[in-house]
């Protein structure tokens, strides 16, 4: 273990990985940044350019574009009141009340080194974790991984969606469309109405681009155009007196966002809230929080960063996603012939390792990048979407295509981006669906390999230790969300009954 | 929400009868003792049918749902002074048909047309900057990606 730890690191630091991963960092910075242009879009944009890539040099520029692209989202909602990504959506209440008191260069400089931190934390997590992770994962057998899985998907069904019969709608809709294609113990065709494209199934990375990249298309569509930028935001780099200030909530941040991270579909938004309510209920001045204070922008952006290494874990370790950007990571390295999961790290250690270190370089690279060319990326903030949307489509379009060459892939591409759609209008989740394009063929390869073992004896679910704990963690999943509403409406009876009593 | 609820969950019922037909249709047995092919498809087709059953319920009784933590989760922010559903339609049909027209032009011929009208539709409306960038732009990731990155191009069955 320790020699393939050696070589991963040498592998990631080669000279092309740490270009890849400079440059990934700073398309990550920008894609962040914009509003409507999200990470995810930013990885889907450079997806056909990891084709011609080494698989490291190709996972360490897309690295570069998820840790470039947590920081980069904290810059239009410091500057222009739009955080770039969901998960920044939190540095808006301090970050720019900040830039109105004309310290845009101060919450920006925070915000980087914040996001830093945040980032080196969750890294060491992930440096720690995953190989001890790994060999765990290594022991489960079919029923084990099976109820992992399921684990993975009840956990993203119950969290991802306002209702609980949404989040699973989507999951077993997703389900539905993995049973297209070949029988994946048997090889039976099923569901193909004879069609040779067919055959092979609905490949996840093109309806993932449909999926993601189609709607937000046609809100920028919806939006239309543009903003002001200011232009002067003084001295970038945080004064001591800040740091001094930032240690603790940024403390939370990471810890909290790597903790949020680790959990499959818990998602940014969650964690960057959670951070902040701490951040305020520990300060000496919490009356300050919402009207411009560094601390305000630390404790989300520390955990926004944070979450890329805690979602790295799982997606290494067992191969469970934990949010669509790790699902497309995972998609990155399938196209490359490398399967996350415990057996990477066994089969191929140097590149399992190499990846968690590329990680490390991607958190350096932004940071370094983000203060060197901050007054440049700011600008392109300016850039119409009219030309902007265009080219993100023929991109989704290349991408696709290059998949298989196929225009089936390219029509797949379309229909998801309808489904997406039309999932928004019913305001069910998508990222259920995508989790369950990603994971079906195992769920049901290793529930079917299960039931073979045990000669169709279903008790072999309830026998197994791992099983049954992963089967009883997807219960408490399922019923998480009715706590929760209990606990609100317990909540709210207590505040109504108050007045009265007063 | 309540007729969307309705209208969602019937469709959906409706789709997931046809998939569970069509899965009848599928071989029962295999030579070991693995269930068949049928066996995931059917539970699929189980589990479908009863959640959109609970969701036309939903929607007819107006019942909100259980919420979960998603709910803790802001309201995505946008500038909506500009907002139209007649462009974002426009271009979601311009979208539709570049796609289909790529089967048939190719990338090369297909794209700078798509990206002019797309242009157009998102409000540019100087003649040389529209006619220039949706030129220029298509043939440089034309070149960037065929030459440089040697990918393959989607080519049409009439130019290519």
């Amino acid at each position: 273990m320790n020699g393939d730890l050696l070589q991963g690191f040498y592998l990631a630091l080669a000279p092309t990985s740490i270009l890849a991963t400079a440059l990934g960092a700073l398309h990550g910075l920008i894609c962040g940044m914009m509003p409507g242009l999200t990470t995810s879009a930013g990885i889907i944009i450079l997806f056909p350019v990891t084709f011609i890539l080494e698989p490291t040099t190709a996972v360490a520029l897309l690295l570069g574009v998820f840790a470039g692209g947590m920081t980069g989202g904290s810059f239009a909602a410091i500057l222009i009141n739009i955080p770039g990504s969901p998960s920044a959506s939190a540095t808006t209440m301090d970050g720019f009340p900040l830039t109105q008191k004309g310290e845009a260069g101060r919450a920006l400089g925070v915000s980087i080194v914040s996001s830093f931190t945040g980032g080196l934390f969750s890294f060491f997590c992930l440096l720690l974790i995953a190989p001890q992770l790994t060999k765990v994962a290594l022991q489960f057998r079919a029923a084990d991984l099976f109820g992992l899985v399921f684990f993975g998907m009840s956990v993203i069904s119950a969290f991802a969606a306002k209702s609980l019969v949404k989040g699973l709608l989507s999951t077993f809709l997703g389900l539905m469309i993995v049973t297209v294609g070949m029988d994946p113990l048997v090889g039976t065709a099923r569901f193909t109405f004879g069609d040779a494209n067919m055959l092979a199934g609905i490949h996840f990375i093109a309806a993932l681009v449909g999926l993601f990249a189609i709607p937000e298309i046609v809100a920028n569509l919806a939006e239309g155009n543009i903003r002001s930028v200011a232009s002067k935001f003084g001295r970038v780099f945080p004064s001591w007196e800040d740091i001094k200030k930032i240690r603790l909530p940024v403390a939370i941040g990471s810890i909290v966002g790597t903790f949020v991270g680790i959990l499959p579909g818990a998602g940014g938004p969650i964690a960057v809230f959670v951070s902040y309510d701490y951040a305020q209920k520990i300060s000496k001045e919490p009356e300050q929080f919402g009207k411009g204070c560094v601390e305000g922008v630390a404790a989300p952006e520390s955990a926004n960063s944070s979450i890329a290494g805690g979602a790295l874990i799982p997606m290494m370790t067992l191969g469970i996603p934990g949010d669509p950007i790790t699902a497309i990571l995972i998609g990155a390295l399938l196209v490359h012939g490398m399967a996350p999961g415990p057996l990477l790290f066994v089969e191929q250690g140097p590149f399992a390792f190499s990846v968690l270190f590329s990680y490390f370089i991607a958190i350096c690279s932004t940071a370094t990048v983000a203060f060197l060319g901050l007054r440049l990326i700011v600008k392109l903030l300016t850039i119409p979407r009219s030309l902007l949307l265009p080219i993100i489509v023929a991109l989704c379009v290349l991408g696709t295509y290059a998949l298989r060459n196929s225009f089936f892939d390219i029509y797949v591409m379309f229909f998801f981006g309808l489904v997406a759609l039309s999932f928004k209008w019913l305001d069910i989740p998508v990222v259920p669906m995508l989790l369950a394009l990603v994971l079906g063929r195992q769920l049901e390869e290793h529930m079917r390999v299960a039931l073979a073992a045990s000669k169709g004896d279903v008790s072999i679910f309830f026998t197994s230790p791992w099983c049954l704990v992963f089967l009883c963690l997807s219960v408490v999943s399922f019923t998480w969300p009715f706590f929760l509403e209990w606990r609100v409406k317990k909540k709210a009876l207590k505040k109504a009954a108050e007045p009265s009593s007063a | 929400m309540g007729p969307r609820n309705i209208v969602g969950g019937v469709v959906i019922f409706g789709l997931t009868l046809y998939y569970g037909g069509l899965a009848t249709l599928l071989p029962k047995r295999t030579t070991t003792d693995a269930p068949g092919p049928h066996f995931f498809p059917y539970l699929i087709t189980i589990s479908i049918l009863a959640l959109s059953a609970m969701l036309i319920f939903q929607g007819v009784r107006g019942l909100k749902g259980s919420n979960g933590l998603a709910d803790l989760r802001p309201e995505r922010p946008s500038s909506n002074e500009n907002f139209s559903i007649a462009r974002a339609a426009a271009g979601l049909l311009l979208t539709g048909l570049y796609f289909f027209a790529l089967s048939l032009f190719g990338f090369f011929w297909s794209t700078p047309v798509f990206f002019g009208a797309l242009m157009w539709v998102t409000g540019e409306r100087r003649p040389l900057v529209l006619l220039g960038l949706a030129i220029a732009v298509p043939m440089f990731l034309f070149f960037l990606f065929r030459d440089l990155f040697q990918l393959p191009l989607p080519r049409g069955s009439y130019f290519g």
